[in-house]
């Protein structure tokens, strides 16, 4: 019995060390490869999860790749980040900041139920520290999340070859269906107003999460790149719960970076998907408005953000 | 609980460890932890259901109890009536209501009468045909007086409930397993070792044979309007070798795991597609379900006795009621009609027991005879597989009609890995064909070094290049 059980034991351990070692090659080969480059021209990256994925339609900013996607954490982009500045050089960085963002539901996103969702494609950009904060957490998601990726590493390198943002980071999910009729009334549905409740009194400050937002802002500073936050519209009964709190935090942690807040820019309900999400024509909306901003208030700084935003709506 | 789930590899070490350092010494307590760990296996899925498996039981044990203390005829027919009601009853409510109420129904609107009645949202419980026909087993045996009735009532549910092979199979005689719950167990190295090959096997064959080929054949069948003939073709291969890796995978982590608790289950596999003839690959097809039905249905029959007529409407019958036992859907039983006509001509030649002995023993290649009456098996199980995977029977005839669609052009879908992964399993098994599992054997004149090397490859790739998890396709039936 005894040897049978060294030898399982031997055998588990050199499993471990052999899918170790793929880990590491796989981050290696990954790291290396000349995967990363962003479009000729491109000054500019937009980073956050769904509300910027669906408010951005990036054919409609000059300069800008819209990287987000839905469900993705600072965690995650904060090395996506890191990947394309390896490959990259960038002016500005504009990282969606919006009400869920601060609280510990955006936290248990990054490695809670969600964890296959953004994990697996972003596995070989993780540097082993980073990733022990998230198996202490949630060891079997990370188990889990292990063969995929690597199942995904290797269809990458055997079969496209070409780019990894295209293939796995690209943002082609803006719906382009209207908000139906029973969510018609986004500002007024009763069941949206419980929501608002049930936000106010569910809600703990995120650790994991802010804590990359400021990796992401120390990134952008040492790298000398300009850092704005994002909020796009949502239903204001996601927004009020929060709103103070979504502030201080702003003003606390992060005192030099500029909210570009398009949370009163006026919407019709046939501009949403959802009450927190922009459909195509609310993107489209949208987008003009951030192109012309970023015209004059970024990329030439004619006027201030809140001047031209006090301008225009 | 999966076999293939992060789950069961936290549970089998956790019962390993207890069964064989806590309970060691006590036969009693050891079958009571299998009972325990059983229910467990199996309420991971659906607790509701234990209830249905405890009341199986109780009525088996309950049976077997009374045939002992009856000699009269007609009261021991009426209790091995009320078990066979009982069992068959579950399964025919769970399994089957649905299917008899449509189809009575369509049966009254033909004659233009209206029948009403509503269909009911049944759950399938898992794995109830699979450990309904092991108790049966059970009581036919201590009906004929072939099987000594239990007393021991912890062994018995242990016996019916044992959690490697209760969802799906091998289905398991009681005057085989039975009886081993009654004997102390000493731990056996090399049972155990082997146990593990078999294991590591297994899971080849179910994440990365079957899960991989389940990605393409579900592609394929599920957009058959979309490909040429040559690409259907290859769907059904694909499929024929996701079914076979995923109920022999299943079959084998089953009995592998029996092995590391001291049981030797029933084999149930014989590597089915290297058959030359139909009959050949009936002998090597899920064992345990085609002995059972040999032994309690096509033997009291008539069996191969009698006039050709009585042997030609028992095979109909046998392969009918094999396929029906699949699952509630025409194409189950149409899949088993094509089989059974598939058979007929050997029975009327007498050429049905002709290939007995394993192909090409003693030589690396077949002889060029044998290789073409493995082919020919293999497509006509492929072309009978369409039956079994298709919806219902149109979807069937279309798939069959899409053939004639450019079925000499390249098929569209190319996947070179699942082909390497293929070529490489065939390979191993051909090796291995002569062995109750391919790598049994294979590798013990190897160097150490070679040989470990060979199951730790064997291990990545499962991790590495395992498919999408999915269920065991023989959980539903």
């Amino acid at each position: 019995m005894k040897g049978f059980i060294g030898k399982i034991l031997i055998f588990s351990f050199l499993f471990s060390f052999g899918v170790i070692g793929l880990i590491l090659s796989q981050s290696f080969v990954m790291k290396r490869g000349n995967y990363y480059q962003l479009p000729e021209g491109t000054e500019g990256v937009i980073l956050g999860h769904s509300h910027a994925s669906c408010a951005y339609n990036d054919t409609l900013i000059h300069g800008v790749v819209n990287l987000a996607e839905p469900m993705e954490g600072y965690y995650y982009s904060f090395f996506k980040l890191k990947q394309i500045l390896r490959h990259n050089k960038l002016k500005y960085v504009f990282v969606e900041y919006s009400n869920n963002q601060i609280s510990q539901y955006a936290d248990d996103r990054i490695y809670g139920s969600y964890i296959g969702n953004q994990l697996p494609k972003m596995l070989p950009f993780i540097s082993p520290r980073d990733l022990l904060k998230i198996a202490i957490k949630n060891p079997i998601g990370v188990a889990k999340a292990v063969p995929v990726s690597l199942k995904m590493s290797f269809d990458f390198l055997t079969k496209d070859r070409k780019n990894y943002i295209q293939s796995h980071w690209s943002n082609d999910k803006i719906p382009s269906h209207i908000l139906d009729e029973k969510k018609k009334t986004i500002q007024s549905d009763q069941n949206n107003a419980q929501l608002s409740g049930h936000i106010k009194n569910n809600f703990s400050v995120s650790d994991l999460n802010l804590y990359y937002l400021a990796q992401i802002a120390k990134m952008c500073k040492d790298n000398n790149i300009e850092l704005y936050f994002l909020r796009a519209p949502v239903s204001k009964y996601y927004v009020e719960p929060l709103e103070p709190t979504f502030h201080d935090i702003l003003a606390k942690e992060f005192p030099e970076v500029q909210l570009i807040d398009m949370n009163e820019f006026p919407l019709e309900d046939n501009d949403y998907a959802d009450p927190q999400h922009m459909n195509l024509n609310g993107a489209n909306k949208i987008s003009k408005f951030l192109n012309d901003l970023i015209a004059s208030s970024v990329r030439n700084k004619s006027m201030s953000i809140n001047e031209f935003i006090n301008q225009r709506l | 609980m999966l076999f293939n789930s992060i789950d069961f590899a936290i549970f089998l070490p956790l019962v390993f460890l207890l069964y064989w350092f806590v309970f060691q010494k006590n036969l009693k307590l050891q079958n009571a932890l299998i009972v325990v760990a059983s229910y467990l296996f199996y309420g991971w899925w659906d607790w509701r259901f234990l209830s249905l498996i405890l009341f199986s039981t109780l009525v088996d044990y309950g049976v077997g109890i009374w045939l002992s203390k009856t000699e009269t005829k007609r009261k021991r027919q009426a209790l091995l009536w009320t078990s066979i009601l009982v069992n068959l009853g579950f399964l025919g409510f769970f399994k089957y209501y649905n299917f008899f109420l449509d189809n009575f129904q369509e049966i009254f609107r033909l004659f233009g009468m209206e029948f009403r009645a509503s269909s009911l949202e049944i759950v399938l419980p898992v794995g109830i045909s699979f450990y309904t026909f092991q108790t049966l087993s059970y009581t036919i045996d201590v009906y004929k007086r072939k099987l000594e009735p239990t007393k021991d009532f912890i062994g018995f549910a242990a016996y019916v409930s044992f959690f490697p092979q209760l969802v799906a199979g091998p289905i398991e005689r009681a005057t085989n397993l039975l009886p081993q719950f009654y004997k102390s167990r000493v731990f056996n190295y090399g049972q155990a070792v082997d146990g593990m090959r078999q294991i590591l096997w297994g899971l080849f064959k179910k994440v990365v044979i079957a899960d991989n080929c389940a990605h393409y054949s579900d592609m394929i069948f599920n957009n058959h309007m979309d490909y040429s003939g040559s690409t259907l073709f290859l769907g059904a291969i694909f499929f024929a070798f996701q079914i076979y890796g995923d109920f022999s995978g299943y079959s084998d982590i089953a009995i592998g795991t029996s092995r590391l608790f001291g049981f030797d289950l029933k084999r149930n596999f014989a590597y089915p597609y290297f058959s030359r003839d139909i009959a050949e690959f009936w002998r090597r097809w899920h064992i345990s379900l085609s002995t059972w039905f040999r032994d309690y249905l096509y033997i009291p029959l008539g069996g191969s006795r009698g006039s050709k007529f009585m042997q030609l409407r028992n095979t109909f019958i046998i392969f009918l009621v094999s396929g029906f036992w699949h699952g509630a859907n025409w194409t189950f039983i149409a899949w088993g009609f094509v089989h059974a006509l598939f058979f007929v001509p050997l029975l009327l030649m007498n050429r049905n027991r002709k290939n007995l002995e394993i192909v090409a023993m003693d030589h690396l290649f077949p002889k060029v005879r044998d290789l073409i009456s493995i082919g020919i098996t293999f497509v006509l199980v492929v072309l009978a597989w369409i039956f079994f995977r298709a919806e219902n029977i149109t979807h069937a005839m279309e798939y069959f009609a899409g053939f004639a669609r450019n079925p000499l052009s390249m098929p569209e879908v190319r996947p070179v890995l699942i082909f390497t992964f293929l070529a490489f399993f065939l390979f191993i098994e051909w090796l291995g064909r002569g062995e109750q599992f391919a790598i049994a054997n294979l590798t013990l004149s190897w160097p150490r070094v070679f040989r470990w090397s060979f199951y730790l490859i064997i291990a990545l790739v499962c991790f590495i290049f395992s498919g999408q998890e999915q269920e065991f396709i023989y959980f539903q039936f």
